[in-house]
C-alpha cells in the first residue's frame, strides 16, 4: 500500500519530469490538480513551480531570453531565397524602325539575354508591446525597394554582402479595430503585382479602421485604409522654387470589403484610388523607387498619375484545395498628361485609350503550409503606357515595363514544411509598336518583348 | 578636553544605537503592501522594539526586481516570478523564493448604483477585453462602460488577464490605475464603472461585489478555490528566509501575523 508521502513523492518526481523541458511552463494544470486532491500543499506546490520556472529559465533558450517588460511578444522569422534567372530581352527598334529588318527578327545588337544566380535574405522581427502598441523592423540583402536579391558574383571573388533595412515601423491600436502605423512597412493594401510589387515595404503613414471589428457586420467584412507614403525628399529648396520645393508623396486610399458567399466562396473586392502630390523628384529619385524606367522624363516621375484600381478575387474550395479567381483593373484618369510628356520625348506618339488602362485576371489553386504541398498561378495582364507608377509595379513581370501584355505562371512545391521549390515564367509583349524605338524613352518603349524564367529554393524559419 | 570627550562620547552613542536598530527593507506589490505589510510592520515593532521598516509598495514587479538587485530583504508580490525573472535572478546568482503568506480574491465592483448583481466569466472577460461595451449586453441599463484597471507594473494587472481575460489584451479604452484605492475612487464616481480589487477593499462605501458564475468572494470560495479570481500573495527572498527577513516572515505566517491578514481582508494560509 502506498503512503501519503509515497504519492507526494512519485507526484514530485511525475511533475519534475516535465522540467527538462519546455514544457515546464505547462505543468501548472498538473500542479493545481494535485493541490486540490491534497497530495500537495499550497506552499510544496509553489516551491515546485518555482524549481520547474528556475529550471526553464537555465535549460531551455527561451527561458535565457531577457526581454523588456514592455515587450508581451516577439516573433522571429525570416527566410532564404537561392534563384536562378534568365532573362530575354528584345529591343523594340530592331523590328519597327530599322530599316529592311523584319519584325521580330533578332540581332545581336538589340537582343540580349542574362543569366543571373541570386540569393536573398530577409530576417524580420515583430514586437507586440504593453499597452497596444507595436513595432518591428526587417533586414535583407540589397538595397533596391524592389528586391532583395543579391546577385552572386557582383565585385570581387566570394564577396561578402552588405545588410539592409526593408522595415522599420512602429504601430498603435487606440482601440480594437483602428490601427496607426508609421515608418517602413509592409504594404496595407489589397492589392496584385500588376500595381504594387510585393516587394516594396512603403514608407510613410498608415491607418487603418476595420469596421467589422467595431460593428457587428453579420459576417461581412469592411475595412478602410489610408495611406501617406514619403516617396523624395526635396533637395532642391534652394535652387528651384515653385513644385520643385515640395518632399513628393503618394497617397493611396482603399475599401477593403469581404462578401461571403453561403459557406462555399467568399467575394474580396479593393476598390481604391491612388494619387500624388506631383511634385519634382530630383535625378531618379534617389534610392526609394524604381524610377529608372521613368527616368527620360527626368523630374516628371511622378506627373500625371491619378489611378482608379479595383483589385479582388473569389476564392473557394476546389475539392480540398483552396483556389481564387483573381482580378485587377487600374485606370488612369491622368493618363493622357503621362502621356505627353512621353510625347516630349518621342516624335511618334499618338495618345491611345489603352495606354490608361490595365486589367490582369488569373486563376490560383493551393497552397504551401506542409510538406507535400503544392500551388499554382496563371494570370494574363495587358498594362497600358501610363496606367499604373512604373516605380512600384512588379519588377519581375516585363521587368516593370509598362506598355506590355502578357503571361505570368508559376508552380512551388513543399519538399518540406519550411522548404519549397518553385518556377515562375513570365512573358510579354509590346502593346503598341508605334512607340518609337528609342529604348531609353519612357517605359516600355524600347522592348519588343521581354521572358523571365526564374527557378527558386526557399527555406522559412 | 572635557567638551572633547562629549562629543566623542555622543558620537559613539548614536553609533551604537544605529547598529542596534535593525532595518528590514521590504518593496512590491500594492496588494500587499497598501495596508496589510504596513500593519504586520507595526505589530512587529511592538514586540521587536528597535526594528525599523521601510516599505516601497510600487507593484509586483518592482518587489522582484528589488530581490535581483539585492535592494530588499522581501519583495512583496501578487504574481509569480516570470521566467526572465528567474533568469535574470540566476544571472546574478539569485535564488527567488516564493513564501505563501495569504490568499487574495480578486472582487469585481461596480458602482453601488448599477443594477447588475451577478455575472458569467464569459461576461467578464467580454467587459474587460472590450468585446461589451455597453451594461445592456450583460443585463444592465444602457450605459457605456468604463474599465479601470491597474497599471502595468502591478502583478494584479497580468494576474487579472490570465484568470479573468483568458490571456487577452485590455479593453482599447481602459483606464490604468496605480492602485485598488484609485479604482475604487473611480469606480464611485462613475455609474457605468467596472473595476477589480482585492478583498481588503470590498467593503468601501459607494461600491458593490458582483457575484461570478453565482459566487461570492470570501474566505469558503477562496479557501476551498471555487472563486475563480483567488490567488496566493508572496513574499520573495534570495533562497530560504533568513536573519531578519525570516524573523519577519515567521512572524506574519504567525497567529497575530495571520490574525492581522484576516482582519485587513485578506484569506489565512490555515
Amino acid at each position: 500500500m502506498l503512503t501519503k508521502s509515497t504519492v507526494q513523492l512519485m507526484a514530485l518526481g511525475l511533475v519534475g519530469s516535465f522540467a527538462a523541458t519546455a514544457a515546464a511552463q505547462d505543468s501548472g494544470a498538473l500542479i493545481d490538480a494535485l493541490v486540490r486532491k491534497g497530495v500537495l500543499k499550497d506552499q510544496e506546490a509553489e516551491q515546485i513551480r518555482t524549481q520547474l520556472s528556475r529550471d526553464y529559465a537555465a535549460n531551455t533558450p527561451a527561458g535565457k531570453l531577457n526581454l523588456s517588460s514592455s515587450v508581451k511578444e516577439l516573433k522571429l522569422s525570416g527566410d532564404v531565397r537561392l534563384r536562378f534567372q534568365h532573362d530575354i530581352q528584345q529591343v523594340q527598334g530592331n523590328d519597327l524602325n530599322a530599316a529592311g529588318t523584319a519584325p521580330g527578327t533578332a540581332t545581336s545588337s538589340h537582343d540580349s539575354q542574362r543569366d543571373r544566380y541570386r540569393l536573398r535574405l530577409r530576417v524580420n522581427a515583430d514586437y507586440k508591446l504593453n499597452d497596444n502598441f507595436y513595432a518591428g523592423f526587417g533586414l535583407q540583402t540589397e538595397s533596391k525597394n524592389d528586391s532583395g536579391n543579391q546577385t552572386m558574383g557582383d565585385g570581387t571573388y566570394h564577396q561578402n554582402y552588405n545588410i539592409y533595412i526593408n522595415k522599420a515601423f512602429i504601430g498603435w491600436t487606440p482601440v480594437s479595430g483602428v490601427n496607426l502605423i508609421g515608418g517602413k512597412q509592409v504594404n496595407p493594401f489589397y492589392t496584385t503585382d500588376m500595381v504594387w510589387d510585393a516587394d516594396i515595404n512603403p514608407t510613410g503613414f498608415v491607418q487603418r479602421v476595420d469596421l467589422h471589428k467595431i460593428l457587428e457586420l453579420g459576417g461581412f467584412e469592411a475595412s478602410l485604409v489610408a495611406g501617406q507614403f514619403v516617396v523624395s525628399d526635396s533637395t532642391t529648396e534652394a535652387s528651384k522654387p515653385g513644385e520643385g520645393t515640395r518632399d513628393a508623396f503618394t497617397y493611396q486610399a482603399q475599401v477593403q470589403l469581404g462578401i461571403p458567399v453561403g459557406d462555399v466562396a467568399k467575394v474580396t473586392i479593393a476598390p481604391g484610388f491612388y494619387w500624388t502630390n506631383g511634385a519634382k523628384i530630383s535625378g531618379d529619385g534617389g534610392g526609394e523607387y524604381n524610377s529608372t524606367k521613368w527616368s527620360a522624363t527626368g523630374d516628371n516621375q511622378l506627373d500625371g498619375m491619378k489611378i482608379l484600381l479595383v483589385p479582388g478575387d473569389v476564392s473557394f474550395k476546389l475539392g480540398s484545395l483552396p483556389a481564387k479567381f483573381q482580378w485587377d483593373f487600374a485606370y488612369n484618369r491622368d493618363g493622357a498628361d503621362r502621356g505627353r510628356m512621353y510625347a516630349a520625348n518621342a516624335a511618334a506618339f499618338v495618345p491611345s485609350s489603352q495606354d490608361n488602362m490595365a486589367y490582369l485576371a488569373g486563376f490560383q489553386v493551393g497552397e504551401n503550409k506542409k510538406k507535400g504541398d503544392w500551388s499554382a498561378l496563371v494570370n494574363y495582364r495587358q498594362v497600358g503606357l501610363s496606367a499604373v507608377d512604373p516605380n512600384i509595379n512588379d519588377s519581375d513581370w516585363s521587368l516593370s515595363y509598362t506598355n506590355m501584355a502578357g503571361y505570368k505562371a508559376g508552380f512551388i512545391y513543399s519538399l518540406g514544411d519550411a522548404a519549397t521549390i518553385g518556377l515562375t515564367y513570365i512573358t510579354g509583349d509590346n502593346l503598341r509598336k508605334d512607340l518609337g524605338g528609342k529604348p531609353n524613352y519612357g517605359p516600355g518603349s524600347g522592348k519588343n518583348s521581354v521572358s523571365v524564367i526564374q527557378l527558386d529554393a526557399v527555406v522559412k524559419f | 578636553m572635557t567638551r572633547s570627550l562629549s562629543l566623542a562620547s555622543l558620537v559613539l552613542a548614536v553609533g551604537v544605537t544605529a547598529a542596534q536598530a535593525e532595518k528590514i527593507v521590504i518593496k512590491g506589490s500594492d496588494t500587499l503592501g497598501a495596508k496589510l505589510v504596513p500593519q504586520l510592520a507595526e505589530a512587529y515593532k511592538a514586540a521587536n522594539p528597535g526594528t525599523e521598516f521601510s516599505i516601497a509598495a510600487e507593484g509586483s514587479t518592482t518587489g522582484l526586481t528589488a530581490i535581483i538587485d539585492g535592494n530588499a530583504d522581501i519583495g512583496m508580490s501578487s504574481r509569480r516570478a516570470k521566467p526572465t525573472e528567474q533568469s535574470a535572478a540566476s544571472a546574478k546568482n539569485v535564488t527567488l523564493t516564493p513564501t505563501i503568506v495569504a490568499y487574495d480574491g480578486m472582487a469585481v465592483i461596480v458602482n453601488e448604483k448599477n443594477p447588475i448583481k451577478g455575472l458569467t466569466k464569459v461576461q467578464v472577460e467580454k467587459l474587460f477585453t472590450g468585446d461589451v461595451n455597453d451594461w445592456s449586453a450583460v443585463g444592465g441599463s444602457p450605459g457605456k462602460v468604463s474599465v479601470y484597471t491597474r497599471n502595468t507594473s502591478s502583478g494584479t494587472y497580468s494576474d487579472w488577464k490570465e484568470l479573468a481575460m483568458n490571456k487577452r489584451d485590455y479593453a482599447g479604452g481602459s483606464q490604468k490605475l496605480a492602485g485598488n484605492e484609485q479604482i475604487v475612487a473611480e469606480v464611485t464616481k462613475n455609474a457605468n464603472g467596472v473595476g477589480y480589487v482585492g478583498l481588503a477593499y470590498i467593503k468601501s462605501p459607494g461600491i458593490k461585489v458582483v457575484a461570478i458564475d453565482g459566487l461570492m468572494p470570501n474566505k469558503a470560495s477562496i479557501q476551498s478555490k471555487t472563486y475563480p479570481y483567488s490567488r496566493p500573495t508572496f513574499y520573495f527572498t534570495n533562497g530560504e528566509p533568513a536573519g531578519k527577513a525570516k524573523a519577519f516572515v515567521d512572524f506574519t505566517l504567525g497567529a497575530k501575523g495571520q490574525a492581522i491578514a484576516e482582519q485587513v481582508g485578506f484569506v489565512t494560509v490555515k
